[in-house]
């Protein structure tokens, strides 16, 4: 497909029904450029809506004792904020160690975070301690979804017993109604209920996905963290796996609930045409930081970071693409620092600089994460010119933009 | 001396059937001694039918991709023709001709003599590859020494070269570094520069990039491509997404349990697919769409290895079937109006009946 037709569509096609007008208020809270904003969560609510979102992460922290190096701590995730309202799937793309899958963990608490706040229904889960903590894991408000079902899943207990293991270990319920919980569970990732009797191992790979996320659904959580799905399948069961994330969070849990209570969803995936199938807004990590967040078909089409355009230009596509070719993405060869900080820019420079052939002086300090239209942002100096500094010749275009430099290596 | 370098002839592969086959009768054998169950595990010592008839051949400098689902025996040919058969699998039929010399059967000794030299091979996982406790410059220089027949200083050059052509942003450094101190991106180009270091006339890439972030992905078929323009390598690349391949080869092979079901250059095949499979394979492979729509699922699932089916392999997932679909063996026919040179066939009887592109409206039309 070109471009064009994807220009051509109106822009809140890409915003589910679930989230109407989305618009200034959710993403000029969204703003983390200010600290003070970012961490007190009295200033970050709004009046309450039904937009309101179901999960709300602000200037998240997390950082890991380092082994070696300079500094005795690495950096994991830097003020990272999403917003996840009732009935959307955010995608969460970026390449490996970008720190996708530590957000996904820092959110649930397997990863310990050094700052920020995680704000479901009102309540810091951060702060929660002990007690209440372990309350409100088996309250089941939060589910995750991961990788690999085969390694998720205990190879020793029926699909079945795995499936009502959150239901047993809360106590909730007598065993018929947990016996009738996994049969809806497995009935609404369509599973046939003979599945249930079966080891992990005896099922393929899909049936297997299917089984783990039943597990994650049984207790009709209000947000599922899904880590890389999908990334284990073929074509066809990924988009099956993908389907099915879909409608369960088109349909509510129990016939009564309201938009309110419909399923939310963050899926990191690195397969990023499926995403853009099913995604409503997306987020890209580079290094830790959020460089873009807006409403995916809108910024696979015209990305307004470099680096999400890299991402996107390095997709390999099947069609003819009428973008940017990565190599005019890329920096020359010969003038790549090979680590960031080592050469030339400061430590709070951009996290992208080192890679970006538009780096300028500007980029030497962090670029805020600034709205660029209602419901978009961009953590990126150079925003509203990089694109005008592309040409159709990569040569060219590498000469305009890197003045003075020989760039004979490419 | 003819053009075409690599010829597959009629392969037939059987896997389960030589020592992992017995390993596992008398693991079984022993564990459920008392049952009396150790006579009914597998298929005699024939073992189960993986790939059946494939083939195909490829000609100086030409890349020719294979695609298809896990399981569709894609690996299991390229591997025959690079003689690494897991143990149990066996070439149970066939030919294999690289340049005059036949593979199937050929002694270890002479295999020494082409793989390296010859015909180099790059898989999905490149930290395996590589001995963590060498260098990967030492690794390199190495097959130099060995396989060209360089001194010392001249392979460390020669190296350093390669690396360089490969991309690599500073191969004097990376050539003292460590298989762990390199990244994923830069260690499956260290493997890439280790398999053509002896300019093979065939490199075999078998899910080369698979596990590799998009960004590194298109840098190294960058590599891949500037290798080929340089060397004039072949390339006999294998992988379950359809698009590298497009990026990458000239001719496509679009394998469904075990046989070939089409077959023809790249972009014709994508363009206008011509067999219910490989349209099917079109739809739910990652387009670079971006649009929010339904995603497409090909029904049901692969029959197991070694099923026995009369007819088409694929009738029971494909929209199209009728009952004379089931009755008997479908050949892999030309297609007659493929264009001039097209060289395009397909397992298909209703070929010319149906447009198996047909059946996506929601591609062309609104989104869903």
């Amino acid at each position: 497909m070109n471009l064009a037709d994807l220009e051509a569509r109106p822009a809140d096609s890409a915003v589910p029904p679930a989230t109407p007008a989305t618009g200034d208020r959710g993403r000029g809270r969204g703003r983390t450029d200010d600290p003070a904003v970012a961490v007190e969560p009295g200033a970050a609510r709004g009046p309450a809506s039904d937009t309101e979102p179901l999960l709300s992460v602000r200037g998240l922290t997390v950082s890991f004792r380092a082994r070696s190096g300079p500094s005795r701590r690495t950096t994991v995730l830097r003020d990272v904020s999403l917003d996840v309202r009732p009935g959307e799937i955010v995608g969460v793309i970026g390449e490996t160690g970008s720190g996708k899958t530590t957000l996904a963990r820092a959110i649930v608490g397997l990863a310990p975070s050094d700052a920020g706040v995680i704000d479901v229904d009102g309540t810091d889960i951060r702060r929660l301690r002990r007690r209440a903590r372990r309350g409100f894991r088996r309250g089941g408000a939060i589910r995750f979804v991961f990788q690999d079902p085969l390694r998720a899943l205990d190879p020793d207990l029926t699909v079945g017993r795995s499936v009502a293991e959150g239901l047993t270990v809360a106590g909730r319920g007598t065993r018929d109604e947990q016996q009738a919980a996994v049969a809806d569970a497995l009935h609404r990732v369509g599973l046939d209920p003979a599945v249930a009797d079966r080891l992990p191992g005896a099922i393929s790979g899909g049936q297997r996905q299917r089984a783990s996320i039943a597990r994650a659904i049984v207790d009709n959580p209000r947000l599922l963290i899904c880590d890389e799905p999908v990334s284990a399948l073929d074509g066809s069961n990924r988009n099956l796996i993908l389907r099915l994330l879909d409608t369960l969070r088109r349909t509510p849990a129990g016939a009564d609930s309201a938009e309110r209570d419909r399923l939310g969803m963050i899926i990191i995936s690195h397969d990023l045409s499926s995403l853009a199938g099913i995604a409503d807004r997306v987020v890209v990590l580079y290094r830790g930081r959020v460089v873009e967040d807006g409403p995916i078909a809108e910024v696979f089409s015209r990305p307004r970071h470099p680096y999400t355009a890299l991402l996107i230009a390095s997709a390999p596509s099947i069609r003819d693409e009428h973008g940017p070719s990565p190599a005019q993405l890329r920096r020359p060869a010969d003038q790549l620092a090979d680590r960031p900080g080592e050469r030339g820019r400061p430590a709070d420079a951009c996290v992208f600089a080192h890679r970006c052939p538009f780096a300028t002086e500007a980029c030497d300090h962090t670029p805020a994460l600034e709205p660029a239209v209602p419901g978009w942002t961009v953590a990126c100096h150079h925003e509203p010119t990089w694109r005008s500094a592309l040409s159709t010749n990569p040569a060219e275009a590498a000469a305009t933009l890197t003045e003075g430099v020989n760039n004979d290596a490419r | 001396m003819s053009d075409d370098l690599l010829r597959v002839d009629d392969l037939h592969i059987t896997v389960g059937g030589g020592p992992a086959g017995r390993r596992n009768r008398q693991r079984r054998g022993g564990r459920f001694r008392r049952g009396g169950r150790s006579s009914a595990t597998a298929a005699g010592s024939g073992g189960l039918r993986a790939v059946h008839g494939v083939s195909f051949t490829l000609r100086r400098g030409e890349a020719v991709g294979f695609v298809g689902e896990s399981g569709s025996g894609k690996t299991l040919t390229c591997r025959a023709a690079l003689g690494v058969l897991a143990p149990g699998c066996d070439v149970s039929g066939g030919q294999i001709d690289f340049d005059g010399t036949s593979l199937v059967g050929l002694p270890r000794r002479q295999w020494d003599g082409l793989r390296g030299t010859r015909i180099g091979a790059v898989f999905q996982d490149p930290g395996s590859y590589l001995n963590p406790s060498h260098t990967v410059g030492r690794q390199l220089a190495e097959q130099f020494r060995i396989k060209v027949g360089h001194g010392r200083r001249e392979a460390r050059a020669a190296a350093v070269a390669l690396l360089a052509t490969l991309g690599l942003h500073q191969p004097e450094l990376v050539y003292h570094q460590y298989p762990h101190e390199l990244s994923g991106g830069m260690l499956q180009r260290v493997v890439l520069a280790i398999a053509v270091a002896g300019e093979p006339d065939l490199l075999v890439a078998d899910e080369a990039t698979t596990a590799l972030d998009v960004t590194v992905q298109a840098e190294v078929l960058e590599a891949l491509d500037r290798l080929r323009a340089e060397l004039g390598l072949a390339v006999l690349a294998v992988s379950h997404d359809l698009a590298v391949i497009a990026q990458l080869c000239d001719r496509i092979l679009v394998f469904y349990a075990g046989e070939v079901v089409e077959t023809g250059p790249t972009a014709d095949v994508l363009a206008n697919p011509r067999h219910p499979y490989t349209a099917a394979l079109l739809r739910v492979a990652s387009v670079g769409d971006w649009r929010r729509r339904e995603l497409e699922v090909i029904d049901g699932s692969a029959p197991p290895v070694g099923a026995r089916i009369t007819g088409c392999r694929f009738a029971d997932r494909c929209t199209f079937a009728t009952d004379a679909c089931r009755t008997a063996p479908v050949d892999l026919r030309a297609v007659p109006d493929g264009g001039p040179g097209a060289d395009r066939a397909v397992r298909c009887i209703r070929l010319g009946e149906i447009d198996p592109a047909a059946r996506a409206p929601e591609r062309a039309g609104v989104p869903a």
